[in-house]
């Protein structure tokens, strides 16, 4: 019963100074979604199990919890402020197709084969790869897609182009509301 | 406890960061989540070795050697699965297609144990409530459902509207 209540304590404790120090370290810093801040979470809520299991004193446990959290805080806001400091601690975009071309270099850099790559295409929605002018590896491992003129989403105010090109071909007032 | 050993307690935790920091750069942006669920489940179990060292309870080499040898069999991992396509797919698996031509593929369901009411579920989140719309449904790697319309219900694309000066392009 003793120890159940230890377990409680101890999970309380720790529960209250990680939300004390998530909320002091903001959303850009934990949550931003590149690798290594996905590394930095898991790294904390390992450090915590050991405190809530009383295998670690707790003050051992928080010092090491709240040494990660400051160095990460220290790193990400230096980042923010150095370019160079930002390119060691986080990936640069790579390009895995150019002016529609495929950056052969690139793929092999990141280690995405073509199969993995139409993988990542399909879930922007495209089948052909022809469609596509550029695709980034963004640092949070995502695709981003810009399409080939012609193949990009159209906008409200293309409507006017094509309404403007109808009249033009001769078409009535009514055939356009159609 | 005392002072001292919690000063090496935090001087163990800065040592880990920096290591961790240099792995997870080497592995890659397909290092961690977006790519399979092993990939995720490596970054699980890279960040759960670390406890021990940084507690003290284990030698502090012998922790960062535990990280690099998961860190190199990953990397092994995924530089084979690129030159070589077959062991991808021995250790990646295939993408499975459960939607061909608006019509469900029961066996391809089955495959993959995916029931009926998950499947509309992950259409939904496709934005697709008619499975009509569907040209192709995939199952990939990473468990997400990747939809490719039939061109009716596919979005309006700028050559759809002015096809005069996109003839040629296959508009």
């Amino acid at each position: 019963m003793e120890s159940l209540l230890r377990i409680a304590a101890n999970a309380a404790i720790a529960y209250v100074y990680l939300l004390v120090i998530v909320r002091l370290a903001g959303k850009h810093t934990i949550a931003e979604g590149t690798p290594f801040d996905l590394v930095v979470a898991l790294l904390i809520s390992d450090l915590t199990g050991d405190i809530v299991f009383s295998d670690v004193p707790v003050e051992q446990g928080l010092v090491a919890i709240g040494t990660l959290a400051v160095l990460h805080l220290l790193v990400v806001s230096g980042a923010a402020r150095s370019p160079a400091l930002d390119r060691l601690v986080e990936p640069r975009a790579t390009p895995l197709i150019e002016e529609g071309a495929l950056m052969h270099r690139n793929l092999e850099f990141e280690r995405i084969n073509t199969s993995e790559l139409d993988v990542m295409l399909r879930e922007c929605g495209i089948d052909v790869r022809g469609d596509v002018q550029t695709a980034m590896l963004e640092p949070s491992g995502v695709l981003t897609i810009r399409r080939m003129p012609g193949a990009e989403p159209a906008q409200k105010r293309d409507r006017a182009r094509l309404s403007q090109y109808l009249k033009s071909q001769g078409a009535s007032q009514d055939e356009l509301c159609e | 406890m005392e002072l001292q050993e919690l000063g090496l307690t935090a001087g163990r935790t800065i040592i880990v960061y920096v290591f961790v920091l240099i792995v997870v750069r080497v592995l890659g942006k397909r290092a961690v989540g977006n790519f399979t669920a092993f990939d995720l489940i490596v970054a699980f179990i890279i960040s759960e070795v670390v406890d021990e060292p940084i507690y003290g309870n284990v030698p502090l080499l012998q922790g960062l050697f535990a990280i690099i040898v998961v860190a190199a069999l990953h990397y092994a991992n995924s530089f084979l699965g690129f030159h070589f396509p077959s062991f991808d797919k021995l250790t990646g698996g295939k993408p499975r297609v459960v939607v061909e031509n608006g019509q469900l593929l029961r066996e391809a369901l089955a495959a993959e144990r995916l029931n009926e009411l998950e499947l509309a579920s992950l259409l939904r989140e496709n934005s697709i409530d008619n499975i009509e719309d569907v040209a192709q449904a995939t199952l990939e790697t990473n468990g997400r459902l990747s939809v490719l319309k039939t061109p009716a219900a596919r979005e309006l694309e700028k050559r759809d509207l002015h096809w005069t000066e996109c003839q040629g392009r296959g508009g």
